[in-house]
Parts: structure tokens; sequence; C-alpha cells
């Protein structure tokens, strides 16, 4: 399944005319959070007990490389429309992951958070991460399902 | 399926609140406000739980606890006093699991069609937390506990 999501983010970013040339992949026994802007968004089977966590996690450098592209503001991580379009981001990515795996899996509306020092567990399960280089930084996109 | 009245839907989580609260620390919580939020941002320094969910509706509920009723919701789950950060979290976690899934499960049983699942919980916390949420609409509560104040905030996708 992360190799999905890796895909579905691959393809979001290259209608941004982003190309991702390798991703490094991770596993952890808690879904944590890394970075200063995380973006989560919950799965839940609709006629079962399956369900889930994706989240897509930002350093400075990432969040602000991608703003410059897809609203011209490097510096829009302070601003609603900033916020506004890195939650746009993981709903599209979220959407293209979904129909990618032709599974009964509804999201939930993604909650983003950003701050300082921010500590978090998205989910007791563990997780599988993908990480990708991004104009000097790092964006992550986890994974937990049970 | 019968139109879902939000209000009763938040209604149904303050409730859960209450009874969540007084199962784990035998504590009372009082009401003070409610407010229908005027923008997408939420600011909060302390621990927060976040549960999404979805099905016949969806949308996401915010739970901030204060850090004296972090401390008593940590000992009320076994802890020793001494709280490493990683157990704080997993504390403010249950607390958002067992108020979601007790008032989810009321939802359902009163608009059956709705199947509404709660996601699972997640927990953060750090220093000038903003919390955003787009597209969505819905109300926020501040319950008046001995140990300071919980701050609900219960969002709904406005397309529905």
């Amino acid at each position: 399944m992360i190799t999905e999501l890796g895909n579905a983010l691959r393809e979001i970013l290259a209608a941004f005319g982003i190309e991702v040339a390798h991703l490094k992949m991770s596993y952890s026994d808690l879904h944590q959070v890394e970075g200063i802007l995380c973006i989560v968004t919950g799965l839940v089977e609709n006629h079962g007990e399956r369900k889930g966590i994706v989240s897509l996690e930002f350093d400075e450098a990432a969040a602000s490389f991608l703003l410059g592209i897809m609203i011209g503001d490097p510096e829009g991580i302070s601003s609603e429309m900033g916020l506004s379009a890195l939650s746009e981001l993981s709903t599209m990515v979220c959407g293209s992951f979904l129909t990618r795996l032709n599974v009964a899996l509804m999201a939930t509306p993604p909650t983003g958070v950003v701050g300082k020092r921010v500590q978090g567990i998205l989910n007791t399960m563990p997780a599988q991460k993908i990480f990708l280089p991004l104009g000097g930084g790092t964006l992550a996109a986890g994974l937990s399902i049970s | 399926m019968e139109r879902v009245q939000f209000s009763e839907v938040v209604q149904t989580f303050a409730e859960a609140i209450r009874e969540v609260c007084m199962q784990l620390l035998n504590m009372d919580v009082r009401k003070v406000t409610e407010e229908k939020p005027d923008n997408a941002l939420i600011r909060f320094d302390g621990a927060v739980a976040i549960i999404g969910f979805s099905g016949g509706f969806s949308g996401r509920l915010f739970l901030g606890v204060s850090e004296p009723f972090l401390a008593e919701l940590y000992v009320s789950m076994g802890g020793d006093g001494s709280s490493p950060v990683e157990e704080q979290l997993l504390a403010v976690n249950e607390f958002g699991n067992l108020v979601a899934g007790h008032a989810l499960s009321r939802v359902n049983n009163r608009f059956p069609e709705a199947n509404v699942r709660p996601a699972p919980p997640s927990s953060f916390r750090g220093e000038q937390l903003v919390f955003f949420n787009f597209g969505m609409g819905g109300f926020h509560l501040i319950f008046e506990t001995l140990h300071g104040n919980i701050e609900m905030n219960i969002l709904f996708k406005e397309d529905q």
C-alpha cells in the first residue's frame, strides 16, 4: 500500500511540474509526526472495521518550496491561503491513493497542524513512511492501517 | 436517510464529554460557551486529540485539554505522576477515542442510516499550535472543569 501512496504523491506533484527521482522508505512501531507542518486524513471502511491514517508531513523548506510553486508565495505557511493550498494537496493525494487501491475505504476531511516543536502520535498502529527530497527539505508521507 | 441535525450531533458529543469525564475522573464538567467559529484556524497551547469521522456525513472532532487536566487524565489511566510526552499523548489520544466512540455510537443509534465511523485518534503537543480545516462548518464549545478547561471544536463538511 505504501508504494501506491508514493505513486499517488508522485502523480500529484507531477501535475505541479515536480518530478521526484527516488523515494526513501522507513517503518516504525508508532505513526509519529516529523516536521513542523502535518496534514492528517483518516481512513474508515464503509462496512468493516479497517481504519487508518494517511499523513503528509513537511519541514519548513519543503513547505516553502511547494507553496512557491502552488500559490507563488514561499512564505505562505503563515497564511490561510497557503495552509488551504497544502490541505488541498493532501486531499488530492488521498483521492488518488484511494482510487489506486480500489477498496471500500472512505477518507475523513483532512486536518492540519502547524507550530513550534510539534510532537504528535498520529496513530498507535505501526506506520510506513516515504520521504521525498523537496526544495532542500523533506516531505514525508505516512500510512498506518489495520 | 433522515436528515441529520448537526446541532443534535454536537449535543451528543457534549454529553459524551460529560460521561467520559465522570467515568474516568469522577469529575463534573460544565459547558460555559458554545459558538460558531468564524474562521478555519484554531490556535491552542496544550494537548489536543483529533478524530476524523466519515459515513453518511463526515467531519472531525478537536479536543484540547489544559495541562492540569492532562495530568489528571494521565494519572486516571494508570500513570504515576511523572509523565513522558509520549505517555501524555497516548492519554489524550485515548480520551479522544472514548469521547468520539461514545458520541458516534449514539449518533448511529439515533440516525441508523448514517453509519458514521471514527478514524483512529491523533494527538499533538507543541507551542503556538495552529489547527486548520477548510470547507467545513460547525461549533466551538468550552467546558469548565476543576482542572482547567476543555475545548471542543466539531466541524462537518459543508456540502452535506
